[in-house]
């Protein structure tokens, strides 16, 4: 029988890490290989479970001491370098409330009736009124004429709804000429009022939203290695079976409790959703579309590494009048599961390869206040354009500033001052002719 | 809160045992004053004696003492937490994106963006607070 060369560090955590694991390979194994694998496999655990004490136990006992620039403060940033996470603070641009709300229905594929007093008026009116009802066709209404549903327009998931949005913007007789004015808001009324399932429902759901699809496909991709891990961090197999079982069916990690024979509940860890990057570090409007996308998306064991060590140091920052954000990140960029710090309890994959995301960019539209594209290329030149024109609009009205100051300037000098001045200034040009002549 | 409770219970199967003791509550509101954090509205606690504490669509709505490992522990959290002003505001449930919390002084229960803390939503009642974080 072959004898298999697992001679580096390296080849035996890429032979370990559970979506490259392969059980026969390790039965057709000498004794001895087997041993080696075993050993490091339990010295890989342990050195994680140090790890993460040593993390938590810093958060704890210098809690009040961790400021940048600090010793402390260094020495968690190399505890943390050696988890593959990474501290960063950065520039970003916070989100509007009209961006939050659509990032959170795109999210979560459902959305909550709007308060009533947010609502535009000439909309409240419109729809309160029955004469109104169907005056207008589905068709009359262009929704690219509507700056707020361009903001909705950039998620696909809303895309394909246009055709109910226009349902019911024709059922509540808005006029189309109004769609321009029309709030985010409004369109979060319409699309309740379209979805819901009974007249005094709260919520309603629109689509499969992004959280759930990104839990079905996980686990239709990764179940294998994802239950791999969890046994091997020592999850009782009947919470991981309806674990699974959740996840497959519904696209949820949680909502399920386990019991055993004695009517015992059994305990498990929760598997929460991370965005890798946040949602308010979306520093660029234009990339709002893509933050719900699979992969900027991966699934963590919340208690510790999602609630107490990943979001620990997040916190919003006013610079000098820059608005800058803490916050850590997994190095790994392409993780999809967090189920430790150690490799082997993480699983990755590149999306970049997949040709799902080729197709999801694709359809991921950038705004940008103005415009709508889902060409990257265009909007680069478009925002170049824009930017060189707010340079000219900005050193015009800089100019006329000026002189409007200058101007002030002189209308304020008192009556005798300014003819004082004019007669001083003839005078001067006087002399200047009679010295030319 | 009927219909919402219905709601829960017709989609969420095994929700046995989750209803607290009024001897727990009690206890709860009284450490809770003791520690002078703000207490939980009586309308919070009409749909905790119906079901205390859950966690679903990754929503959570916190419980009192609870028995399961769907929901934590409402006393607990808010000892811990170091983000709101205790006397002002009791957090009571949390999902992916923002907090459940009552604000006290105003009588309201708000949604608050965990990132930046922005309020988002304002509710006089529970059931449409509640309704928020669970997506029902």
């Amino acid at each position: 029988m072959e004898e298999y060369k697992l001679e580096s560090y390296d080849d035996y955590i890429n032979f370990i890490k559970p979506a490259n694991f392969d059980e026969a390979d390790f039965a057709a194994m000498t004794k001895s290989e087997k041993i080696k694998i075993l050993k490091l496999k339990k010295k890989l655990f342990n050195n994680e479970k140090e790890l993460t004490k040593e993390i938590l136990k810093t958060f704890e006992s210098k809690r009040n001491k961790l400021k940048k620039g600090k010793k402390e403060f260094d020495e968690l940033l190399s505890l943390l370098d050696k988890a593959g996470i990474e501290f960063k603070t950065q520039e970003f641009n916070s989100l509007t409330r009209a961006e939050k709300r659509v990032i959170r229905m795109d999210y979560y594929g459902s959305t909550t009736k709007p308060d009533p007093e947010l609502l535009s008026d000439f909309y409240s009116r419109a729809c309160k009124n029955p004469g109104n009802k169907n005056r207008y066709k589905p068709e009359d209404y262009d929704l690219s004429t509507s700056p707020s549903w361009l903001l909705f327009r950039q998620f696909k998931n809303f895309r394909n709804i246009e055709t109910r949005v226009k349902r019911q913007l024709s059922e509540s007789g808005v006029n189309p000429q109004d769609l321009k004015n029309m709030a985010v808001e409004d369109y979060t009324d319409v699309i309740h009022n379209q979805f819901k399932r009974a007249e005094d429902d709260e919520n309603a759901p629109m689509f499969l939203g992004a959280k759930y699809s990104f839990v079905k496909d996980f686990i239709k991709n990764f179940e294998k290695p994802f239950v791999k891990i969890l046994e091997d961090v020592g999850v009782d197999k009947r919470y991981i079976k309806e674990l699974v079982k959740n996840m497959k069916s519904k696209g949820m990690s949680e909502n399920f409790r386990v019991f055993d024979e004695n009517g015992i509940e059994i305990k498990g860890p929760r598997i929460s959703v991370h965005h890798k990057i946040a949602v308010n570090e979306a520093n660029s409007k234009s990339k709002m579309g893509e933050i719900n996308l699979f992969e900027n998306l991966c699934l963590c064991i919340d208690d510790p590494y999602h609630g107490k060590i990943i979001h620990r140091l997040d916190k919003s920052l006013n610079e000098n009048g820059r608005l800058m954000r803490n916050s850590m990140a997994f190095k790994n960029k392409n993780v999809v599961f967090v189920g430790g710090l150690s490799p082997i309890q993480q699983l990755d994959y590149d999306y970049t390869n997949d040709p799902r995301t080729k197709r999801a960019q694709n359809n991921v539209f950038y705004y940008d206040g103005s415009f709508i594209t889902n060409d990257t290329e265009e909007l680069r030149e478009k925002i170049a354009a824009r930017k060189i024109m707010e340079n000219i609009e900005k050193e015009k009205s800089d100019h006329a500033a000026r002189r409007a100051e200058r101007f002030n300037k002189n209308e304020q000098k008192p009556k005798e001052q300014k003819s004082l001045a004019k007669a001083r200034f003839s005078i001067q040009s006087l002399r200047k002719s009679m010295r030319r002549r | 809160m009927k219909r919402l409770v219905h709601t829960i219970e017709h989609e969420f199967e095994n929700l046995h045992g989750l209803y607290p003791n009024s001897a727990d509550i009690a206890d709860t509101q009284r450490a809770l004053v003791e520690n002078k954090i703000a207490t939980i509205p009586n309308s919070f606690i009409d749909f905790l004696e119906s079901i205390n504490g859950i966690n679903y669509k990754g929503g959570e709505i916190f419980g009192i003492n609870p028995p399961s490992n769907l929901a934590g522990d409402i006393l607990d959290i808010n000892l811990k937490q170091e983000r709101f002003i205790k006397s002002k505001y009791i957090i009571l449930g949390v999902d992916d994106f923002d907090y459940l919390v009552y604000n006290q002084e105003k009588s309201l229960y708000q949604i608050i963006d965990k990132s930046d803390l922005e309020v988002l939503e304002e509710y006089p009642e529970a059931e449409r607070a509640i309704s928020y974080i669970l997506k029902v």
